[in-house]
């Protein structure tokens, strides 16, 4: 696992770098732009989520994989290690801009928001849902999965409109706030350790389902 | 003598093109020649050895292990050069070593370095500004530097000069001097097998046609040449395939002494492996 990580922080240093020091200040003036505090998570966690696809896009360009799959290493191995390092460099992305988001002069959140609880579980559930599915589709397709998950989204996009202009919006509205809802209760009930467990329970089940998808594709993949 | 890699059965198909039961082994301490025109599935089956492609039947042992069971460990006693050697390619050569190196318990850092001096590769050049030969050189150099039991090459000799062709051929006849190391290498430069090899695979349209020492093939092989008596009906069944010419018939024997037999006052030359080849892979067969 060690040995992959380094491979990649080798390999792709200057991009690691560059993207480290640019990309959160971009994130950071933008999101510090933003005041609904519920669009903020929705945007921002795509922007994180990219960056690890965009490296493993380097690899893909220069066809590189055959080479890394040619050393002792088996492709659980190599997923893993995929997976561990998109964590860590968009929970790093994630802790850089939201700190730079509440720090530009004018932002139009408070740091209190930005980082209250609310904020960052609601953001880190946007990161491991769009990353959950984005994996399965960069293992199937390459770099074309992220225009696949993006097509996908317009998609999903018209039809909800075209389901709201017919059945109105609010079933969508209730399906969309069945987790927070539930989430809701489960503080209401228990409190709010209980609830953060739940949502943390949650995304790890479906970070492992996402996991499991991908292996299985990346399995069939033929070099 | 046991085999350093054992192939059995081994089936894949894609479209329009279909590996058949391939089956063959390589012995500890010698070099095989996988040899066959383009396309008839020498790249599929290292890719196959390597995991890289999934196969539909067939074993594939390496030293004993399952090469997908014990892929790691397979992987660790295999030094593997790509037909086109892709790496990511804005990094200098050291970079991309001092990746490669943990991943083998036996990597050889005084040796990489001496082999990098040896093929004349700066360590501070990017991977992207080496030629197709230098790139080549730079994968052996890898593959070379952990003292891998079983070197996988697929058309090593690609883009390589002929002094540097020379040398290489050579320093592979060198590795398998302690008697337990192997080397499978695929070309279709079939001088590069003469040279070499002492086992020799001819792979047409995804068949094992041949699989046999280089000793025996020069010994049992020959070009038959005379006139149309060739094409008798009752003995040309001798033949593995037979080419008519302007200037008389040719005929491809494994069998030298019943063919000498059968048409004494035909000239008979012993059969080069790329005769071979080309007889099988375009002479009308009589089998």
């Amino acid at each position: 696992m060690i040995k992959l990580f380094r491979k990649d922080f080798i390999l792709h240093k200057k991009f690691v770098l560059g993207v480290g020091l640019v990309y959160p200040l971009y994130i950071g003036y933008m999101g510090s732009r933003i005041g609904r505090t519920t669009l903020l998570p929705v945007l921002c966690a795509f922007l994180y989520v990219i960056v690890p696809f965009v490296l493993f896009g380097r690899e893909d360009k220069f066809k590189a994989e055959t080479f890394t799959l040619s050393l002792p290493v088996t492709r659980r191995e190599y997923l893993r290690a995929r997976f561990l390092l998109s964590w860590i460099l968009m929970l790093l992305m994630f802790a850089a801009g939201s700190l730079l988001m509440a720090v530009v002069p004018g932002a139009k959140l408070p740091a209190a928001t930005v980082f209250g609880p609310r904020m960052v579980l609601s953001s880190l559930a946007f990161i491991a849902v769009y990353f959950g599915l984005l994996m399965p589709l960069f293992v199937r397709f390459g770099q074309a999965g992220l225009l696949v998950f993006l097509v996908v989204l317009q998609v999903t996009g018209v039809l909800l409109m075209v389901f709201r202009s017919s059945v109105g919006i609010g079933l969508i509205k209730t399906l969309f706030r069945l987790v927070p809802n539930a989430v809701a209760e489960i503080q209401a009930a228990f409190g709010p350790a209980p609830a953060v467990f739940a949502v943390l329970s949650l995304l790890a089940l479906f970070s492992y389902g996402s996991f499991s998808l991908s292996l299985a594709l990346f399995r069939r993949k033929e070099y | 003598m046991a085999a350093a890699l054992e192939i059995s059965g081994l089936r894949k198909s894609y479209k329009g093109f279909a590996l058949k039961d391939v089956s063959f082994a390589v012995p500890e301490g010698s070099i095989m020649g996988l040899v066959g025109p383009n396309g008839a599935g020498k790249t599929t089956i290292v890719k196959l050895i390597l995991n890289l492609v999934r196969r539909q039947a067939g074993a594939i042992k390496v030293f004993g292990l399952d090469n997908l069971a014990d892929e790691k460990a397979v992987k660790n006693r295999i030094g593997f050069v790509h037909e086109t050697p892709a790496l990511v390619e804005d990094v200098p050569l050291r970079d991309i070593a001092s990746v490669v190196a943990p991943f083998y318990p036996c990597w050889n850092p005084a040796l990489f370095q001496a082999m990098l001096r040896e093929f004349e590769l700066p360590a501070g050049k990017k991977f992207k500004a080496l030629s197709h030969g230098m790139k080549m050189k730079f994968s052996l150099a890898l593959a070379l530097s952990h003292d891998a039991d079983l070197l996988i090459l697929d058309e090593p000799t690609s883009g390589l000069d002929p002094v540097f062709r020379r040398e290489l051929l050579d320093r592979l006849a060198g590795v398998i001097q302690d008697g337990r190391k192997a080397v499978l290498f695929s070309t279709h430069v079939t001088s590069d097998l003469e040279r070499t090899a002492d086992y020799v695979t001819l792979l047409l349209d995804g068949e094992v046609v041949l699989s046999a020492p280089r000793d025996d093939i020069r010994d049992k092989w020959a070009v038959v040449k005379g006139g149309p008596e060739l094409l008798d009906p009752v003995r040309c069944p001798l033949f593995r395939a037979v080419r008519e010419s302007p200037y008389g018939v040719e005929a491809l024997t494994g069998d030298i002494p019943a063919s000498r037999a059968a048409f004494p006052s035909a000239v008979f030359d012993r059969a080069s492996i790329e005769d071979i080849m080309v007889f099988l892979h375009s002479g009308a067969s009589h089998d």
